[in-house]
């Protein structure tokens, strides 16, 4: 379509509005109201235009275009409008923003002829810790309640009032921090006048420049452009463009990056004398691991060493770790905290497709139907997703929510299987059941594209609904509609969180999902497919790259002679070939003298593997332990030598998001305190134990991922720049990344319908243990709360707490924020209890960001058979009252999102 | 009583007008509670409660007088009756006679336009009023 925009012909989109229209093609017509990112609204009406034809001046941001459409923005009469609308703005609040003031000069205003009636003087609302907002400034476009209502789906502010009285207000008008805002920062964005600013932009001055970087938190891996002014990080913000996160953020991302500048953070090595830590010299850190490894090597063998590296630090540093490792060492005694979240997700995957990533993007939720969201919680663990999730239900898509909990997103959901932890299995072997018996099955994929059908009927066959309710509780007849609303929809896509994995039988649950999924078509398609979110920021490259003990990278096994031939070119040492042990083995391996020296690299053990107290136990036990990290964690109590790390922003590299898109991070600043960043400790360990690593810079470990990795083989810096990232299988260097696999074949060839029977999980409830307690996370916290618990996020929530139902409180005559003692059979902790309508009479939740509980201690070693991820969704434990003057927790800040 | 108010389908703004029919108003601390019943933000159900005038937040007095200052009723002078009632309340505009039996609003036209000047006081209109016939109007309402 082709229109004239003040004498030059353009072509524009049919649906475009004149203004989104003029701005695709370089013209910024002047608005305060509008935004490329909100629904047409027309508030501000400074961005009136002038259309042949037409009579008056229509709102350019809300007239859509037509084909041939003459249209002027900019003349002599709607500089007079413009000047007369920006006076308007003026007689209200006569100093004006930035932004009025700009507009003022551009369109000639001199002074405004309106004499004030009254002088603004309303309370500043500063009672978030990130931003605050000033309604003296206000214009009340309420761009900023769109943004709340149409990206982030919260809903937490309105316009209230009106007429001159109008203004924004949070719940009900409680202020932002008391509201049910989440900090997404979206409205601050939005804001065109600076009423809502940035605390850290008001302290440091705004931006001198950006430097564009991926989030450090959640696997949704946003992209953010992060300003910086004299040399000081002042703001994060998302990118627009951005095909992950569309320029929205969450209050992690936008805000939670100022632990960088902790005054806890590490600064200098330390080391243990007695019980005292001592700062030593970088050199001496590095000379004391180089002893400590080489001794141990030479005593009992390289062995006698494992490493365990962090799926929050880049591609690269994994990848490096494991090199080390295998080369340097000798040993694959190398692992990553994946172990303990979604390794399940792998074992089950690569048994149906052959593969262990999401088969889908996240853009797939703008195409599906109907989305299965199975023990996530994305408003919280995943916020930019979970608002995601929101939109594409207003759009219209149908959500089924399988959790044991009424998360947020209960609220929006067509149906919510609230079935028993630990049930999954059954849950999913019955809907396959009722869409067999129903006839609903997709018979030509099944014919095409996958194999063993016949021997999983024969398993699945007994799981009728009817069966399957009396072990997972969730009635016949709803098992019935999910499984006609997921088999019929036309496209179903199914997202899953650790609430599927951290099981006995994870690995038999993620085979139950895709078993379903190939019986009704629903992979190799848009809106389709299992979409494990992950937890972490890399948690699929760091597994990507090899950061294991039974595979190198991209899976490939440790015996192939022509895989270990490809590395042994590129290392040139002959690998190990000895499987290694993965994380919870080193712990007995420990335990049993037979692993001496450990290095540890931004992953807190002693606070978030399961059965603490045997892990202290064997970490106590080791010769020497050192450790690498941002902050002073539980597991550096038991190290001989701890190093600072670098965070996110301060060094360069890759992270791998959950939807396999490989993508860059970029370094902002200078590492803080003189910090040499973990890639470069690894080099000088590893020059020390005579294998010196030799890169130029780091993009050059990159290319040699790229060698090794086949899904990998077309990644490359320059083209991450490029790009927003390429999302892997990236074949070759031409290739532009894969956004749905799986759409001709599948990597094992057909996919295997692969049968799993429900056994009970490793704990079920009884009279001395009457309580099922799961645990997770909360919105303003991440894993083992190193970087949040640093941050202002602790303003938020500043404890775990104990959700119960108020049924079981009453009972026990429980207060609602009464401390209480919580014991498993391994140990007894404290923690204060919430009266919550998340949970259901005889289960429980908490969260696992604060160490002082020792939550799991709690814990049994109790871990997924194939793929060793533990135990964490179930949980048996009795609940009893404490003395009354222990009662009353100290402080308590909470929030539970309903 | 929440439970009857509540509009169906669920409607904001009938479920507070339902509220004030049961209360004479809606008190501000009862908004979380009509939000959670028909499943909206606490904001959303603050934003409308503060759009309308009609919508009280206080708690009024025994009756309601809806005092015109349209363009009608200010061109007969209805500033007369009003500094009248005024007077004889002891309040003014938006205030609540200290023997809490009178809440004196404005309203800008009660659609009588042709009797002004106008007020209401509940649902009986007084048009073409004077001093003495606005005061006379209050002695009905005791």
């Amino acid at each position: 379509m082709i229109i004239t925009l003040n004498g030059r012909k353009v072509e524009v989109q049919p649906g475009q509005t004149i203004w989104n229209a003029a701005r695709a093609n370089g013209v910024n017509i002047p608005s305060l109201c509008a935004s490329p990112n909100l629904k047409p609204y027309g508030s501000c009406r400074l961005c009136l235009c002038e259309v042949d034809g037409q009579r008056g001046y229509p709102a350019s941001c809300t007239t859509p275009v037509r084909d041939g459409m003459v249209v002027r923005t900019d003349s002599a009469k709607l500089n007079q409008l413009r000047r007369n609308v920006i006076e308007l703005y003026l007689s209200e609040q006569p100093e004006g923003s930035l932004q009025l003031r700009e507009y003022a000069a551009q369109f000639g205003l001199q002074r405004v002829r309106y004499r004030q009636p009254k002088k603004r003087a309303y309370k500043v609302d500063a009672s978030n810790p990130f931003f605050a907002f000033d309604p003296n400034k206000c214009i009340a476009c309420a761009r900023c309640v769109r943004a709340c209502d149409e990206v982030q789906g919260t809903f937490a502010i309105s316009m209230f009032g009106r007429g001159f009285e109008s203004s924004v207000a949070a719940g009900n008008d409680v202020g932002f921090a008391a509201s049910n805002c989440v900090s997404c920062g979206a409205c601050v964005k939005e804001c065109p006048t600076d009423a809502l600013f940035e605390k850290a932009v008001a302290e440091f001055g705004k931006p001198d420049y950006t430097t564009r970087t991926t989030c450090a938190y959640c696997g949704v891996g946003c992209n953010f452009d992060v300003g910086v002014r004299a040399g000081r990080i002042v703001t994060m913000r998302p990118v627009d463009a951005s095909p992950v996160n569309w320029g929205h953020a969450c209050v992690k991302g936008r805000f939670g990056w100022d632990y960088v500048y902790s005054e806890e953070r590490l600064k200098k090595p330390i080391k243990r004398v007695g019980d005292k830590w001592v700062e030593i010299a970088w050199d001496e850190a590095f000379t004391m691991i180089i002893d400590a490894f080489q001794r141990a090597k030479e005593k009992h063998g390289p062995d006698a060493v494992a490493a365990v590296s962090s799926s929050r630090g880049t591609n690269e540093e994994n990848y490096l770790m494991q090199k080390f490792m295998r080369c340097a060492v000798g040993s694959n005694n190398v692992d990553n905290c994946a172990r303990v979240c979604h390794s399940a997700t792998v074992s089950g995957m690569m048994e149906v497709f052959g593969t262990w990533a999401a088969t889908n993007s996240l853009n797939d939720l703008e195409q599906t139907k109907l989305l299965m969201l199975i023990g996530a919680n994305p408003t919280e663990g995943h916020p930019v997703t979970g608002a995601r999730i929101k939109r594409a239900i207003r759009r219209g898509a149908k959500l089924i929510v399988v959790d044991p909990r009424r998360i947020e997103l209960c609220r929006y959901a067509t149906l919510h299987l609230q079935l028993k932890p630990g049930t999954n299995v059954a849950l999913f072997n019955g809907l396959a059941n009722v869409v067999v018996t129903e006839g609903l099955t997709d018979k030509k994929f099944i014919a095409e594209r996958t194999e063993n059908y016949d021997a999983w009927w024969e398993v699945i066959r007994k799981y009728t609904p009817e069966h399957v309710a009396g072990i997972t509780g969730v009635p016949a007849d709803k098992i019935r509609e999910a499984a006609r609303l997921y088999a019929t929809s036309g496209a179903s896509m199914c997202a899953h969180g650790l609430g599927m994995t951290e099981h006995k039988y994870g690995s038999y649950g993620i085979m139950a999902l895709c078993n379903l999924a190939i019986l009704t078509g629903n992979v190799g398609r848009p809106g389709t497919g299992i979409n494990p979110l992950r937890g972490q920021n890399n948690v699929q490259g760091s597994c990507d790259v090899g950061s294991m003990p039974v595979y190198f990278n991209a899976y490939q096994k440790l015996d192939d002679p022509a895989v270990r031939q490809k590395f042994e070119v590129v290392t040139g040492k002959p690998l190990p070939q000895k499987k290694g042990w993965k994380t919870p083995q080193m712990w007995d391996a420990a335990l049993a003298g037979d692993l001496r020296v450990m290095w540890i690299m931004g992953y807190d053990v002693a606070q978030t593997d399961p059965n603490l107290l045997k892990v202290r136990a064997a970490l106590d036990k080791l010769d020497f332990l050192v450790v690498s990290d941002l902050f002073f964690n539980e597991t550096c109590k038991h190290a001989d030598l701890v190093l600072p790390a670098a965070s996110f922003v301060e060094k360069d590299g890759t992270f791998t998001n959950g939807e396999r898109r490989v993508q860059r991070v970029h370094k902002v600043i200078e590492p803080m305190h003189g910090i040499i960043p973990d890639a470069e400790q690894i080099f000088r360990v590893s020059a020390g134990l005579g294998y010196p690593m030799k890169y130029a810079n780091i993009s050059e470990v990159m290319d040699e991922i790229a060698k090794l990795t086949p899904t990998m083989a077309g990644v490359a810096y320059d083209k991450l720049d490029d790009h927003f990232g390429l999302q892997w299988p990236v074949p070759t260097r031409e290739h532009q990344g894969t956004g749905i696999m799986h759409t001709d074949r599948f990597p094992r060839g057909k996919a295997k319908f692969s049968p799993a029977e429900y056994l009970p999980p490793g704990e079920v409830p009884t009279d001395d243990y009457p309580f099922t307690l799961v645990t997770g996370r909360v919105l303003h916290h991440y894993n083992c709360g190193a970087q949040t618990r640093n941050s202002k996020l602790i303003e938020f929530v500043n404890r775990d707490v104990l959700e119960m139902h108020a049924e079981d409180a009453t009972e026990l005559g429980i207060a609602d924020g009464e401390t209480v003692n919580v014991t498993s059979a391994r140990a007894t902790i404290q923690l204060p209890c919430v009266i919550s309508e998340r949970v259901i009479p005889g289960q429980l939740f908490t969260t696992f960001h604060f160490p002082d509980n020792d939550l799991n201690t709690l814990l049994s070693s109790s871990a997924d058979a194939l793929s060793s991820c533990p135990e964490y969704k179930v949980l048996t434990v009795r609940v009893a009252k404490l003395p009354a003057k222990k009662r009353a927790p100290a402080k308590l800040r909470a929030r539970v999102l309903v | 009583m929440l439970e009857k108010c509540v509009a169906s389908p669920p409607n904001i703004l009938a479920t507070l007008q339902a509220v004030q029919a049961a209360f004479g108003y809606v008190p501000l601390d009862t908004v979380p509670a009509i939000a959670a019943k028909l499943g909206v933000t606490d904001s959303d159900v603050r934003g409308v409660l503060s759009f309308y005038h009609d919508l009280r937040t206080e708690k009024p007095g025994k009756h309601v007088i809806r005092f015109c200052l349209g363009d009608s009723c200010r061109a007969t002078h209805c500033e007369n009756s009003l500094a009248a009632i005024e007077k004889k309340l002891g309040c003014e505009l938006g205030e609540t006679s200290p023997d809490g039996k009178f809440t004196l609003e404005k309203v800008y036209c009660l659609g009588n336009c042709a009797l002004s000047p106008n007020m209401m006081i509940g649902e009986e209109i007084y048009p073409r009023l004077t001093p003495k016939s606005a005061t006379a109007a209050l002695e009905k309402h005791k």
